[in-house]
């Protein structure tokens, strides 16, 4: 029953290795911590798109992960102004944390930032003014702002700025544009705070920490002011919440299933000792997984852990089959030796069926779970190397300790095992008597018409995670009563110039009307031709000939300040405010727009919600070099064209079996028991349909398992055909522990794990209820798809 | 009533929050301060005058007419700039804010929300700004007199004078405080605004209208009232009578 004594060697090698390497990697776990991720953003698969496009979906990311905004409500106004003073001198003190977008701090920072070029900016109606060209008008509207009371507080003080024609482009500016923070009061009884996130939220454990300081906020402030309500919006938010159901998820399906496997186990095998190796070889490979991880990447998503909670299943199987031949073939060793034959029992070795059977059992698998890295999927792709590193050393694992617990007397219930298998054979007699090669395909066929009649797919990536109810009725609160951006939409804008491209965004605007409103970097900034304009046009008022020096030297003005103002005039002839110097005079405060990228500089315009999104998108279809982006509706072609080509690599999946099947057994029979998983798929996917689901990516790459797994019973049914009765027996235990495994993931909170595991579960089942159908008729010589020979 | 001033205030403050401007403290305060006892609010108007957001301006006195004089120390120099002018409140219509001498700048702060610039020129301006509605909407709402709505932007300290300290650090920044003082028959507020030049303002003359000389239908009594008083009655009275004539559809 055990390899070769050189084979033995080397697995012990490697599992020492494997354990050390262990060892090593939880210190260092230990030590430096270990990230779990949680964005939902794992959900949707990378795009094969251009780095510009992959900058800008990285911008308009991080513009949405990094704010958070928080709402207070209460019928009293004065309850709730004493309750927004209180939030904000509580978010002082987690100012490392949190800190409010202040949108007139940030206005103050930004003028002083941008002032030097004010000579270059406008507004429209200045700019009307100036092209006018009337100096008395000039100088009549520069007495009136000097005269006017409202000029005590303009942003610049008169002798710089006497006709507040910067307070003009500023407020200007501000009517189209909430990027500088909004908040405050958005009626009587609501106060709006955007707050932005002090480090990258997906910096380690900042998501932990914002929702565990915005909770605090949350209680300190409700148990303060029991009439207000506390409201929140943010990326964080629902980031978090998705990790606390997946955690609850993982804790579910390991421990379900742990029990449920514990228990059938101890039924089964009357003792302790067979559970310590599966229980070993599940923490070995589960820890093996994670220490690749830990070493190649520090951190592993949480979605990864839910699907990975499932391999008990599937780790568990080899210990089963281990012990269950390691029991049979003592039972048959002991009636041997009562018929005097004094052959050792257990001298098996590499060639030995079992071991064949549990290599290629572990190849299906690794073949199986190593499919879903195909998948631009990034949670697919961590689920693929989790589950294949999880594999190999659980497998590993039971090559190296099972023989130790072996050399004990292993006794099993076969009995009670065997009613089980009789049960189902009952069960499916009637079945299995008729279980001809017509019959199959007809009913194949006429599943497959059945299954292209009612065939729904469902590529939205929103429904592969399921969003907290109370979480999505407060954001419409708040989006109800602040200026929102319409997720995941945006347009991005490319040229060769900043001009161009500036021009380009603005006639696009001018083009959209009052379709939608957008936020780009042009609501900020004119073209440096515009600029360099609007500087000569200011020459009227500021030049050596200008009528302000006339109006200010007269009004009494000191002589000093009215230098300077010409100086500053004089000395802004050179400057320019091009896309690269505004983001970065405005950086922290506006989020950058505007970026180069392949010689080309590109902008994203934000699109306020409420626009008519149909328009814009048609317009940018219609217009050179702008381009209308969704990345939902990206998402879900990109899963769509997965999903398809999955399928269509599922055919060359049976197919690659089938031609495997051939070169090693030579035999159509043989050949021909590929038809238990592909009758399995078939069946699952019409049951999935049948049951009003509609097929996503993810019930797609769980077939691959149902072909792995229903490989493994035709492995075990063929290696093992001179035990096909302790070989069912194997088979439905190990289907059991998979069907609890999957059967748990099935009731994952998470769409996309729940999808899975359904298909899992209905998969193996039909597995495990077609291999017994292929064995009733195989022992009982009924059946045309006989493994090659016959067994009592 | 008080609720409907809290309303229209919260309203404004919103839009100012938005967009973060705070132009509008002084004019915040300079009516404000005029509605201003220690720590309470009151109306800038005589005490005998019982302003009602909800009279419909059937109700006489809701009509006055006042007068003003605003002088502003020009930073580094000796020199001070005054003008003088004058201010009509209906409290259906709303305020017109007219400075007559030594240059002309006329706002109009109408209770339907909009407001206006009418220049010598005769020109209107519809002003969007948010900083313009903010300030039409507390001058509006500091006629009746609202503490809570000033002590919201401001710390309000009682001495022998009343002073006003902007909460908001960016309004402190170029307002740094406001004090008034109530004299026998007028008002005297000094906005201390440091880089744009100290300003003092001083209300005298105000004055209910009394429309028991005209026979009109109380629907006409503002026309005759904003006719009487405006130096340029056809574009200004127009404008206050029928704001919606002059709303401009959006900024450009």
């Amino acid at each position: 029953m055990s390899p070769s004594p050189a084979i033995n060697t080397i697995f012990r090698w490697l599992f020492l290795a494997v354990v050390l390497f262990i060892v090593f990697s939880a210190y260092s776990m230990w030590t430096n911590g270990f990230v779990v991720q949680s964005s939902m953003t794992a959900m949707i698969p990378e795009q094969r798109n251009s780095e510009a496009l992959k900058i800008a979906n990285s911008r308009t990311q991080a513009i949405a992960e990094q704010n958070i905004v928080i709402l207070l409500e209460a019928d009293d106004p004065k309850t709730l102004s004493v309750a927004a003073d209180t939030l904000l001198d509580r978010l002082t003190s987690h100012k490392d944390v949190l800190a409010v977008n202040d949108s007139q701090k940030n206005i103050d920072e930004l003028i002083e930032r941008i002032k030097p070029y004010r000579f270059g900016l406008l507004s429209n109606n200045d700019k009307q003014i100036l092209l006018a060209k009337d100096a008395t008008i000039l100088e009549e509207n520069a007495l009136e702002n000097i005269y006017s009371i409202s000029s005590a507080t303009q942003l610049l003080p008169l002798h710089a700025d006497p006709l507040n024609q910067f307070g003009h482009y500023i407020e200007e500016r501000l009517a189209r544009s909430a990027m500088l923070g909004s908040g405050g009061d958005v009626g009587v009884n609501q106060k709006l705070f955007t707050v932005k996130l002090q480090q990258s939220l997906s910096a380690p454990g900042v998501q932990l920490q914002v929702n565990n300081t915005v909770d605090e906020l949350e209680n300190e402030l409700t148990a303060q002011f029991p009439s207000v309500t506390f409201s929140r919006f943010g990326v964080a938010f629902f980031a978090e919440q998705a990790a606390r159901s997946a955690k609850a998820d993982v804790n579910r399906i390991s421990i379900g299933s742990g029990i449920g496997i514990s228990l059938l186990l101890l039924v089964v095998f009357r003792s302790v000792g067979p559970l310590l190796v599966p229980i070993a070889s599940i923490l070995i490979g589960v820890g093996f997984a994670l220490s690749v991880f830990h070493q190649l990447f520090n951190e592993l998503h949480v979605f990864t852990i839910v699907f990975g909670a499932s391999l008990i299943g599937i780790v568990i199987d080899y210990s089963i089959h281990y012990f269950y031949h390691y029991a049979h073939q003592q039972d048959l060793a002991s009636s041997h030796k009562q018929a005097h034959t004094h052959e050792p029992a257990n001298k098996t070795d590499t060639k030995s069926p079992l071991m064949r059977a549990l290599l290629l059992s572990l190849l299906t698998s690794v073949m199986g779970y190593g499919a879903l890295f195909l998948s631009s999927v990034s949670v697919l792709k961590s689920i693929a190397v989790f589950s294949v590193c999880g594999i190999i050393a659980a497998w590993l694992s039971v090559m190296v300790l099972a023989p130790l617990v072996a050399k004990n007397a292993v006794k099993l219930r076969a009995n009670l095992v065997q009613h089980v298998v009789d049960l189902l054979s009952y069960l499916i007699a009637p079945l299995a008597r008729r279980i001809q090669l017509k019959s199959v395909v007809l009913l194949t066929l006429a599943m497959l018409i059945v299954i292209a009649g009612i065939y729904k797919a469902e590529d939205d990536p929103r429904t592969f995670v399921h969003l907290s109810g109370d979480l999505l009725e407060q954001s419409r609160k708040i989006n109800d009563v602040s200026q929102q951006f319409e997720p995941g939409r945006y347009v991005l804008a490319q040229a060769e110039s900043d001009d161009a491209l500036l021009e380009k965004l603005a006639q696009f605007s001018k083009q959209l009307d009052n379709g939608a409103r957008l936020e780009s970097v042009a609501n900020w900034i004119p073209s440096s031709v515009d600029q360099a304009s609007n500087y000569a046009l200011q020459s009227m008022v500021y030049g050596p000939a200008g009528v302000i020096i006339d109006v200010l030297t007269q009004l009494g003005f000191a002589p000093e300040l009215i230098k300077q103002l010409t100086t500053d005039y004089n000395s802004a002839g050179n400057q320019t405010l091009d896309l690269e110097t505004f983001n970065r005079l405005s950086e922290n405060l506006i989020a950058p727009l505007s970026f180069t990228a392949n010689n080309q500089v590109y902008a994203l315009a934000l699109i306020y919600a409420g626009a008519d999104l149909d328009r814009v998108q048609q317009l940018a279809n219609n217009t050179n070099g702008i381009r209308y982006v969704y990345s939902v509706e990206d998402s879900r072609v990109e899963l769509q064209r997965q999903r398809v080509s999955a399928l269509g690599m599922l055919l060359l999946a049976y197919l690659a079996v089938a031609t495997l099947l051939w070169l090693v057994y030579r035999s159509f029979k043989s050949v021909s028991l590929v038809l238990i998983p592909l009758a399995s798929t078939i069946i699952t996917v019409f049951l999935l349909l049948m049951s009003g689901q509609a097929v996503s990516l993810f019930h797609t790459m769980a077939l691959f398992l149902v072909l792995g797994l229903g490989m493994d019973y035709i492995i075990f049914l063929t290696e093992m055909k001179t035990q096909s009765r302790a070989t069912l027996q194997a088979i439905v235990l190990s289907a059991a522990t998979s069907l609890i495994s999957f059967g748990f993931l099935a009731l994952s909170s998470v769409p996309a794990a729940q999808s899975f595991g359904i298909t899992v579960f209905i998969g193996n089942a039909v597995n495990l209820m077609v291999t017994v159908a292929v064995a009733y008729s195989a022992n009982n010589n009924e059946g045309a798809y006989l493994f090659n020979g016959k067994t009592a | 009533m008080m609720a409907e001033v809290f309303t229209s205030l919260r309203r404004v403050y919103r839009s100012c929050c938005v967009c973060g401007f705070s132009v509008t403290c002084l004019l915040v305060f300079i009516v404000a301060a005029i509605t201003v006892t220690p720590v309470m609010a009151q109306s800038l108007l005589p005490e005998s005058s019982s302003i009602s957001l909800g009279d419909n301006g059937a109700n006489p006195p809701c009509r006055y007419v006042g007068k003003f004089e605003q002088s502003r120390a020009l930073p580094g120099s000796n020199n001070k700039l005054t003008a003088t002018g004058e201010f009509l409140y209906s409290c259906k219509r709303g305020l017109i804010w007219e400075v007559r001498e030594p240059v002309v700048e006329i706002l109009i702060y109408t209770q339907a929300q909009a407001n206006f610039r009418v220049r010598k020129s005769l020109k209107v301006r519809h002003l969007q700004g948010p900083a313009d509605a903010y300030i039409g909407q507390i001058m509006l709402a500091s006629m009746s007199g609202d503490t809570e709505a000033l002590s919201k932007e401001f710390e309000l300290i009682s001495a022998d004078t009343l002073s006003l300290v902007p909460r908001s650090a960016l309004v402190a920044k170029r307002l740094k405080k406001i004090t008034i003082d109530h004299r026998d028959n007028e008002s005297l507020i000094n906005v201390i605004a440091g880089g744009t030049g100290d300003i003092t303002i001083r209300i005298f003359d105000v004055n209910a209208w009394d429309p028991s000389t005209k026979n009109d239908k109380p629907s006409n009594l503002d026309a005759d009232f904003c006719q009487s008083f405006s130096l340029f009655p056809k574009p200004v009275c127009r404008v206050l009578l029928k704001p919606a004539d002059y709303i401009a559809p959006e900024l450009d």
